[in-house]
C-alpha cells in the first residue's frame, strides 16, 4: 500500500482563519464587560461558539479527507470534503514547486507547498498544501528528482543596492494606494470600527501636517501619491531582500524575503521566455532588472518573477552566462522601425501636451481665482506628458526584433517601460504580422508575437518595415522547423 | 478506437434538475401573479410546454448525442443537440488530470473528469465509477496501479 500522507493539522484552523478571527475577536472583547458573570456571558454568546465549534468540526473533517501519496512518477492527492476531488500531478508535468515560510508559520516550522504546471487555473495554484518542514522537503526532493543535478552548483546573491533599485523600478503608488485602502477596511473589519476611525483621524492629521501650504486638494493628491509609492517600495524591498538564485542542472532556485522566505524550484526547461525591463531613466544608465516567466513564479499576488534585480551589461551577460546561459538575448542591430515612421511615434504625445495645454490655458483665464491650484495641476499633468514624448522618442530607437540562431530577441515599449523579451522559437506560439491604413501608406506593420505562457502573453513590436517582417517571419518558420 | 456514451443517472439528474426548474418557475407564477388571468394562465402553459419539450425531447436527444472517444493520439468529447460540439484533445498535451465528485454523484455512481493542458481543459461529466479507472490510466499513463510509494 502507499504511504498515505496529510497536511499540518494547521491548517483545520488556518483554512478559516479570517471566519475564526471574525467570531473570535467579538467573542474575546466581550469578556472584557463581564457584568452578569461567566453564565451570563456564555448565555449571551453561544450562538456565536456553536459555529465556532462547526467551523472547527468541518476543518477536522477536511483535514481528515484531504491526503497525498508521493507515488514514483506523480503525486496523488484527494481534496474537499463535500465537493470531492482526486488530482494525480505527474512529476514531468511539474513547471515550479514553490515552498513559503510565512513568519507567523516558522515558530510551529510550517510552510506552505505550491505545485504549478502549465495547465489549470490562471490565477490559483494547481495544488497548494500546509506541511510540516520534513514533508515539504521530501515532497521537494522527489518532485525534483526527474530534473538531471550537476556536478557543480553555481549561484548569484546580489547585493541589497541592487534590491532597492529593483524595488525603486518596479514600485507604483497604485498598489500602495490599494495596499493601504485594504489595511485600513480590514483593520476595521477585525478591530471594529472605532479603530478605523482611529486610524484615519491620524491620518488627516499627518496630511495637514506635511501639507507645506499646498492647497488641501493639492496635498491629499500629491501625500498619497507619495505615500501610495513609499507604502509599495518598502513592501517590494521586504519581500525581495535575501535574493539569491542557484543553478544545480535542470534545476534553477530562486530564494527571497527576509520576514516570509520563499524559495522556488523552477524546471529549467519550462522557462517560457525572459524579460528585461527598463524606464527610460535606468535605460540611459544601462541598467536593466530581469525577469523570467516560468509559471508559478511570480503567480502570486504581489510577488515578481525576478531573476536579476539590477545589472548592467556586463553584470547581465556575467550573471546570465552563470544561471542561465540556455537564454541570452542578442545585442545586433536586427530589425528596427524604419526612419520615416518617427511621426507616428511622435504624434501622439505632441497632441496630448498641445491638448493640455489648451485646457490649461482656458482653466487659467477664466478661473482667475484657483492658480494656485491650477499651477499645481497643471504641473502634474504636464510633466508625465513631456516624459512620455521622451519615451516615444526613445521607443522609436529602441523598438526592433533580432534572431540568432533558434534564440529571438524582441525590444518593445510599453507605457513608460522598456522590455527586452529574449526567447526560444519553440516557446512562439504565433506570429502576426498587422497593420492600418497609415502603416500600409508607410509600407510598415506591427508584429505581434504570442509566447507559449499560461496567461497567453503577446508582445507587440510597432512600425517595422513589411520588408524586414516578411524576412523575420521567414527566418523564424526556417528555425522553428528545425 | 473506444466510444462510450455517459452513465444513464446523467439524464436522470438532468430530468431531475428540468423538473425542479420547472416547479420553482411554475411556483414563482403561483405566488407571484393574479390568478386565472391570461397571464397566470399563458404563463402555466408555458412552463409546462417547455418543461414537456425539454424532458421528453431535448434532454433524451442531448443525453444520446453526448460520448466520448478515446484513441491512441486524443481524447474528444462530443455533445449537442441544437449547437453540436466535438472537444478534441490530444493525449500528449494532457498535464494532469482531476476526478470530481459530490453527493449527487455518489448516489448515482458517477464521475466527471477533467483533463488539464495549457491553454484549456476537457471535461468529461457522468462517466460511469467502472470507466473512470480505465480512462485515467489511458490517458495518464505514468501512474500505474502497480506504481510504487516513495
Amino acid at each position: 500500500m502507499y504511504e498515505i500522507r496529510r497536511q499540518h493539522p494547521f491548517i483545520i484552523v488556518h483554512a478559516f482563519s479570517s471566519y475564526i478571527l471574525l467570531l473570535l475577536l467579538p467573542l474575546l472583547r466581550s469578556l472584557t464587560l463581564l457584568q452578569d458573570g461567566v453564565w451570563g456571558w456564555a448565555a449571551g454568546v453561544w450562538q456565536d461558539v456553536l459555529v465556532l465549534f462547526a467551523i472547527l468540526l468541518f476543518g477536522w473533517l477536511r483535514w481528515r479527507r484531504e491526503t497525498y501519496q508521493l507515488l514514483d512518477k506523480g503525486m496523488a492527492c484527494q481534496l474537499g470534503l463535500i465537493f470531492q476531488q482526486e488530482r494525480y500531478l505527474p512529476y514531468q508535468t511539474l513547471t515550479s514547486v514553490t515552498v513559503e515560510h510565512p513568519w507567523y508559520l516558522r515558530v510551529l516550522r510550517i510552510v506552505r507547498v505550491r505545485l504549478e504546471t502549465d495547465a489549470g487555473s490562471r490565477r490559483e495554484p494547481d495544488l497548494t498544501l500546509l506541511l510540516r518542514l520534513r514533508d515539504a522537503d521530501r515532497l521537494t526532493d522527489v518532485a525534483c528528482r526527474h530534473l538531471q543535478p550537476n556536478r557543480t552548483t553555481r549561484s548569484y546573491r546580489p547585493n541589497p543596492l541592487s534590491v532597492a533599485f529593483l524595488s525603486l523600478v518596479t514600485s507604483d503608488s497604485l498598489t500602495g494606494v490599494l495596499f493601504a485602502a485594504t489595511l485600513i477596511s480590514q483593520t476595521g473589519k477585525l478591530l471594529g470600527k472605532e479603530i478605523e476611525d482611529r486610524v484615519l483621524t491620524s491620518l488627516t492629521r499627518l496630511m495637514e501636517l506635511l501639507a507645506f501650504g499646498l492647497p488641501p486638494l493639492a496635498a491629499v493628491i500629491a501625500l498619497t501619491i507619495l505615500g501610495g509609492w513609499l507604502l509599495d517600495f518598502l513592501s517590494n524591498l521586504v519581500r525581495h531582500l535575501g535574493f539569491q538564485a542557484v543553478r544545480d542542472g535542470e534545476r534553477l532556485t530562486v530564494r527571497n524575503g527576509i520576514f516570509t522566505l520563499r524559495e522556488y524550484q523552477l524546471s529549467v526547461n519550462k522557462i517560457n521566455f525572459l524579460q528585461l525591463r527598463q524606464s527610460l531613466l535606468t535605460l540611459m544608465l544601462g541598467y536593466c532588472a530581469v525577469m523570467i516567466n516560468c509559471t508559478g513564479y511570480g503567480k502570486e499576488k504581489n510577488e515578481m518573477a525576478v531573476l536579476l534585480p539590477a545589472a548592467n551589461k556586463a553584470e547581465l551577460d556575467h550573471s546570465l552566462r552563470l544561471i542561465l546561459p540556455e537564454i541570452r538575448p542578442g545585442y545586433g542591430r536586427g530589425w528596427h522601425s524604419a526612419k520615416d515612421v518617427l511621426s507616428r511615434y511622435l504624434i501622439p504625445p505632441l497632441s496630448l501636451l498641445g491638448a493640455m495645454l489648451a485646457v490649461l490655458g482656458l482653466c487659467w483665464w477664466k478661473l482667475p481665482g484657483l492658480h494656485r491650484l491650477l499651477f499645481f495641476l497643471g504641473l502634474m499633468a504636464i510633466l508625465p506628458a513631456v516624459w512620455w514624448l521622451f519615451v516615444k522618442i526613445g521607443a522609436f530607437l529602441y523598438n526592433g526584433i533580432e534572431m540568432r540562431g533558434r534564440t529571438c530577441t524582441f525590444r518593445t515599449v510599453w507605457g513608460y517601460a522598456f522590455y527586452t523579451t529574449v526567447t526560444s522559437c519553440d516557446k512562439i506560439v504565433r506570429v502576426e504580422l498587422r497593420w492600418s491604413l497609415f502603416q500600409r501608406m508607410r509600407k510598415c506593420c506591427d508584429v505581434v508575437i504570442h509566447l507559449r505562457c499560461e496567461k497567453g502573453r503577446k508582445i507587440t513590436v510597432k512600425d517595422i518595415p513589411r520588408a524586414d517582417a516578411e524576412d523575420f517571419l521567414e527566418s523564424f518558420s526556417r528555425f522553428g522547423a528545425g | 478506437m473506444t466510444k462510450k456514451g455517459l452513465s444513464r443517472s446523467a439524464l436522470g439528474v438532468w430530468e431531475g434538475i428540468a423538473g425542479l426548474v420547472a416547479a420553482l418557475l411554475a411556483g414563482g407564477v403561483l405566488w407571484l401573479l393574479q390568478p386565472r388571468t391570461w397571464l397566470w394562465y399563458g404563463s402555466l402553459w408555458l412552463i409546462g410546454l417547455v418543461f414537456v419539450l425539454t424532458a421528453f425531447l431535448y434532454l433524451p436527444l442531448l443525453y444520446i448525442s453526448c460520448c466520448y472517444v478515446l484513441t491512441e493520439e486524443y481524447v474528444e468529447f462530443q455533445c449537442g443537440v441544437i449547437f453540436f460540439h466535438r472537444r478534441r484533445m490530444l493525449r500528449s498535451s494532457v498535464m494532469y488530470v482531476t476526478v470530481m465528485k459530490d453527493p449527487v454523484s455518489v448516489l448515482t455512481r458517477t464521475r466527471t473528469v477533467v483533463l488539464h493542458a495549457m491553454g484549456g481543459r476537457l471535461v468529461i461529466p457522468f462517466l460511469p465509477v467502472r470507466e473512470v479507472s480505465a480512462l485515467l490510466r489511458a490517458v495518464s499513463p505514468r501512474k500505474p496501479r502497480e506504481e510504487r510509494h516513495v
